[in-house]
């Protein structure tokens, strides 16, 4: 169950609210702008990420989440495109199925990275900020060699492992691993198996959802055209 | 090949022969390390040949809301500030300020400066955009030296914010309807920024209280208020036909101009 | 016009004008610019003497680590949290792990907020111990607490605990029903920071993990407060309307070190009072390791290679495709963090299997 509405924020240049399993989140993307002194470099456009969640004021969890997103976003984004300038990205948890504070489980971070990736995808592609390709991240849980795409908590909490795998999409292809995150009790060659399968599902994913959020987008966007 | 979607990562449908010469637009960037040409944005893509197959020209067609200068693109800024020789313009909020010279108007010398006041917008053609040094604006036509439709724009006008490419259908697209169907509503001078900001005047626009001619006697008293309407409503108009299917334009201008 | 002169720099201001061009020009001729062997680590001490712990009554494990002139010193400290009963635990292996809650920082000659290197490391080594399943909460909860009684005749009180002094505990009338928990606070300091953050953060890992073995745990009893006065609340919730009475119980942790036992990590055999020491502290847990990877111009061509264990200006700065493991000896992975920050270098999967392989070999020689 996915759903993506984008353009939904007046002020911001780009934005777009997803919903992936029991996770909603809404990213805005503003730039390039002028940036403070202190961020400007001088051949590359500089990224401020910020996450909040959503529940509370963030904390050392969202710092995290926030450092794995700009390593993430900063080899994707065409940086060289947008020298001196900033890039704002912020992404607002609206619904975090990890941080439940009525059950003892312990909180898990990968639906929350995966949501957050998807999300400013969408975001970044409505700003019209420049890509070198396009990216989707899945969420997995691994318990003896089964793999669950998007699992809720509960299958987060029974797995051996879980991942947070996003792939770079080039010419319809998953072509390269951008980002893996992988926790848990992990056999080698359940990771290779994960991963072969991933690449499957993640090109799935961007044929059928990726192209069809953006083509409804564009769509949007040329509405007034005869 | 034109007009089909396109996104980043997708095959960039060009004729690679190394005898054609490819001219790239927005949207579409060449790496330069490998010097090959990828799509960098989600929109429509547009690939023009030459009739002779000697060149080829490639861009993407997309939205956006942030502009990026490029030279002579024409703009509308807000003058925020004076820096030696040039005012600070500002094309959009949080944006970098571009520089307008006080010698880029036409017969200006040390002496005849032009007198603009922060918070003035002026219509001007971005003279010089390089990513890495700052923007220079200029007021002249550079083909006749003289005015041409550039400097400061009226206060009785009004400024409001369109998206770019709605922005960029109104300036360039000859045939487009939008302004067409307003002109049967009322009379109406416009200027459109290229950086989404578009300026507009009906009639006397929304003059303020003190430029008010008193009017001779025997003359009846010119309503200012009419015209202040149809400024707004034709704003209005302008701004909601970005999210209105052609079929539907007709019904919104009669909303808008209802009570004028 | 000017003429335009070649200017030649000695290789450590270049090294520092230029970090990048540095590093190709090193690994192009088979160095890197600390000098080590492209997949060399940099060699850890561990302090093998507990004296933090023994010279201070608040530490009950610590560990010192040294890694060229980076000095990480981990202190544990404990806190007593009442635990709620209810929560069953019936759902899964997973949620029976807790985890430790570091504070790291790095010295640098003046204080203030923590960095976000530093809120970045401790969140990391919270979230990575919490799911490599280490430290079960069974192992942190505390059972056969006792209570302290106090003799009129001495003017002193003892100590008795269920399972030490049955008979003595069955005289007393003992009315706690409530279950309580240890928490793991650790306190990592890290002096003359020369690695770079994902060495650091396989500092503070082992160091974290050397604690954890060596930490003690005290035990803990209950004395009344006799002395607290009955306050008066007037309970809305209930019937008993009217005056209730709150003794005030406090938790002591006996300071008596012949009564501290280990803490009893998964995996990791407990015998007796001390761990087996055929056991190193690292099976269970595994060992952290680092690499980066960087395609350097090779003549024609590129060549892409994997440099273990980063340090250095040039090697953080200039490398941007990471790969962070932790390996067990039995090869289990807990924990792979990798990021292609650099499309030129891209991690293959190829590179990534090369990288677990020696990942393994570094944890079986720990």
């Amino acid at each position: 169950m996915t759903s993506v509405n984008t353009s939904l924020l007046q002020k911001s240049d780009g934005s777009a609210e997803l919903l992936l399993g029991s996770t909603k989140v809404i990213a805005s993307v503003t730039g390039p702008i002028e940036p403070k002194a202190r961020q400007e470099l001088p051949n590359q456009a500089s990224l401020e990420i910020l996450i909040r969640p959503a529940v509370g004021l963030a904390t050392t969890r969202e710092k995290l989440l926030e450092d794995k997103l700009r390593s993430l976003l900063q080899s994707i984004i065409v940086r060289f495109k947008y020298p001196r300038q900033l890039i704002q990205v912020v992404v607002q948890f609206l619904i975090s199925d990890s941080k439940r504070t009525e059950t003892d489980l312990v909180d898990y971070t990968s639906n929350d990275l995966n949501a957050a990736i998807n999300c400013c995808y969408y975001a970044l592609i409505d700003a019209g900020i420049a890509l070198k390709a396009s990216f989707v991240s899945l969420s997995i849980a691994v318990k003896n060699g089964n793999l669950t795409v998007n699992p809720t908590v509960y299958e987060l909490a029974q797995s051996d492992s879980h991942h947070v795998i996003c792939f770079n999409i080039e010419k319809g292809k998953a072509n390269k691993i951008l980002l893996l995150e992988s926790q848990g009790d992990i056999k080698e060659d359940e990771l290779f198996a994960m991963i072969s399968k991933a690449v499957e599902e993640a090109e799935k994913v961007h044929h059928e959802q990726q192209r069809k959020f953006v083509k409804e987008k564009v769509e949007n966007d040329y509405v007034w055209k005869q | 090949m034109s007009g089909d979607l396109i996104i980043p990562g997708d095959f960039l449908p060009i004729d690679t022969d190394s005898s054609i010469k490819t001219t790239i637009g927005p949207g579409i960037y060449k790496n330069p390390q490998t010097q090959s040409i990828l799509p960098t944005n989600a929109g429509l893509i547009n690939i023009q040949k030459s009739k002779a197959g000697t060149n080829q020209l490639v861009y993407i067609e997309s939205n956006s809301k942030r502009y990026t200068p490029q030279t002579n693109d024409f703009v509308i800024g807000i003058v925020t500030g004076v820096i030696g020789e040039s005012y600070k313009v500002q094309l959009q909020d949080f944006s970098p300020a571009v520089l307008l010279s006080m010698m880029a108007f036409p017969n200006a010398t040390k002496k005849n400066r032009p007198n603009l006041k922060i918070g003035q917008a002026v219509y001007a053609r971005v003279s010089e955009a390089i990513p890495e040094i700052e923007t220079e604006l200029e007021c002249i036509d550079p083909t006749t030296g003289k005015e041409g439709g550039f400097g400061l724009l009226d206060e009785s006008g009004y400024i409001f914010e369109v998206n770019l490419n709605f922005a960029r259908e109104l300036l360039f697209n000859a045939n487009s309807i939008f302004l067409e169907k307003l002109a049967s509503k009322c009379k109406f001078e416009i200027a459109v920024g290229i950086n989404g900001k578009v300026w507009i005047k009906c009639g006397e626009g929304i003059k303020i209280e003190k430029d008010r001619v008193v009017p001779e006697e025997g003359k009846p008293v010119r309503d200012n208020t009419r015209d202040l309407k149809s400024t707004l409503a034709a704003a209005g108009f302008l701004v909601k036909c970005q999210k209105l299917r052609v079929d539907q334009i007709d019904a919104e201008l009669q909303k808008q101009f209802k009570n004028i | 016009m000017a003429e335009l002169k070649q200017v030649s720099f000695p290789p450590d201001v270049l090294a520092r004008i230029a970090p990048d061009i540095s590093l190709h020009r090193h690994l192009s001729v088979g160095l890197r610019p600390n000098l080590r062997n492209f997949t060399e680590f940099k060699p850890v001490d561990i302090a093998s003497n507990n004296e933090i712990t023994d010279s201070n009554a608040n530490v009950f494990g610590s560990s010192v680590i040294k890694s060229g002139s980076t000095t990480v010193i981990n202190t544990i400290t404990l806190g007593v949290v009442e635990v709620n009963r209810s929560a069953n635990a019936a759902t899964h292996s997973n949620n029976d792990f807790t985890t430790v809650y570091p504070v790291v920082e790095i010295a640098r000659g003046r204080s203030g907020a923590p960095t976000d290197e530093e809120m970045i490391l401790s969140q990391t080594l919270h979230e990575s111990i919490l799911h490599s399943r280490l430290i079960p909460k069974t192992a942190l909860s505390i059972k056969n607490y006792g209570s302290a009684v106090y003799d009129a005749a001495t003017g002193k009180y003892t100590i008795y605990y269920p399972d030490l002094n049955p008979d003595e505990f069955e005289l007393i009338n003992f009315n706690h029903s409530k279950s309580y928990s240890f928490v793991l606070l650790s306190h990592i300091k890290i002096f003359s920071k020369q690695v770079s953050t994902s060495s650091l953060f396989d500092l503070c890992h082992m160091s974290t993990i050397q604690a954890l073995s060596r930490l003690a745990l005290p035990r803990v009893y209950i004395s009344d407060t006799s002395s607290g006065t009955k306050v008066s609340i007037r309970s809305r919730s209930s019937n008993t309307r009217g005056l209730v009475g709150v003794s005030k119980s406090n938790i002591n942790l006996d300071s008596n070190k012949d009564l501290y036992y280990p803490l009893s990590l998964n995996g990791a055999t407990v015998d007796g009072d001390a761990m087996v020491d055929s056991e190193g502290p690292f099976d269970a847990s595994g060992v952290s390791s680092n690499f980066g990877i960087i395609s350097i111009p090779e003549e024609e061509d590129r060549k892409t290679v994997l440099l273990a264990d980063l340090e250095g200006e040039a090697e953080e700065s200039s490398i941007l495709s990471r790969l962070s493991i932790i390996a067990t000896k039995d090869n289990v992975i807990k924990k792979i963090s990798l990021v292609n920050g650099d499309s030129d270098s891209e991690i293959t999967l190829d590179l990534l299997k090369q990288a677990i392989e020696i990942s393994k070999i570094r944890a079986q020689q720990m």
